[in-house]
């Protein structure tokens, strides 16, 4: 490096410094798009009809979402999934669960509101929770 | 090679590393901060619909009366008009179930007998709807729904 009094800068000084600042812009890019990549991971992919067989019978959620649960696992390739629904307005109903694989590691869930149909032929507003293991 | 004592002459270097620790602070800084709350996962219309299409008994939404059921914006209204506050307790029971955090709706209900609003939301609403639902024994219930 050559250096003088009036502060110039020889080519290699300033080429190290400009290789500094681009490895560190560089890194810094790679960091914020870590992040949004990480944030767009915590959305669940979860196919909502799946829990379309669910209908309420003599005062009780029910219905089989053993096919659909595991339709959903393989293709997303999750290790396991929860689906819960219960009716806020009318809590006698008690709550739907119905569970596939093996709920551990990381969780990531979806909640949704919407009418399920007994067999009286009312319908009721419903919250579904669903819980998927990566 | 030999190297000259002079302070003014790295400039450059001291700028980038500058550079560098200001740039170690912003990502310390994003890091620690939690980042913007996750928003609504249902567009304002599903929720609405799903709440005043569906059914309740009258004993269910908390009116002091026996029967069948009927629609949720039925029993909005008749809760209205009898200024019992049923609709007040039904209505945030079933939306702070369905938004699952605090603050993130705003309902106005207004009935031929009355008014309710609920909730008061926190910041820019992401999604908005507004509609009028067919009361059974006449008039309609006229429904604004934002969430955020």
């Amino acid at each position: 490096m050559i250096s003088d009094r009036r502060g110039d800068i020889g080519f290699l000084e300033a080429l190290v410094a400009t290789m500094a600042v681009i490895m560190v812009l560089t890194a810094f890019t790679g960091f914020l798009a870590a992040m949004t990549l990480e944030d767009a991971a915590e959305i669940p992919g979860f196919d909502r009809n799946a829990a379309d067989g669910i209908t309420i019978a003599d005062r009780a959620y029910t219905g089989d979402l053993g096919s659909a649960l595991q339709k959903e696992m393989d293709r997303w390739g999750y290790a396991g999934i929860t689906v819960r629904c219960y009716a806020p307005g009318s809590p006698e109903l008690g709550a739907g669960i119905w569970s596939l694989g093996a709920l551990t590691g990381g969780i990531a869930g979806d909640r949704w509101l919407a009418d399920v149909k007994a067999d009286d032929g009312t319908v009721v507003p419903t919250v579904f929770e669903v819980a998927v293991c990566a | 090679m030999r190297l000259k004592h002079d302070r003014r002459a790295i400039t450059a270097v001291v700028d980038a590393m500058i550079f560098i620790i200001l740039m170690g602070l912003a990502v310390a800084v994003i890091s620690l901060t939690d980042g913007p709350p996750p928003g609504p996962t249902q567009e304002a219309a599903d929720v609405a619909d799903a709440v005043f299409l569906g059914n309740a008994t009258p004993a269910e939404y908390g009116l002091d009366a026996d029967g069948g059921a009927y629609t949720i914006a039925d029993l909005t209204a008749a809760s209205l008009t009898l200024d019992d506050g049923s609709a007040e307790t039904f209505l945030t029971q079933v939306l702070d179930a369905a938004c699952g955090r605090p603050n993130t709706y705003s309902l106005t209900v207004t009935a031929p007998g009355g008014t309710l609003t609920l909730g008061s939301g926190c910041g820019t609403p992401v999604s908005g709807y507004k509609t009028d639902y067919l009361l059974t024994y006449g008039g309609d219930l006229h429904v604004v729904l934002e969430l955020y």
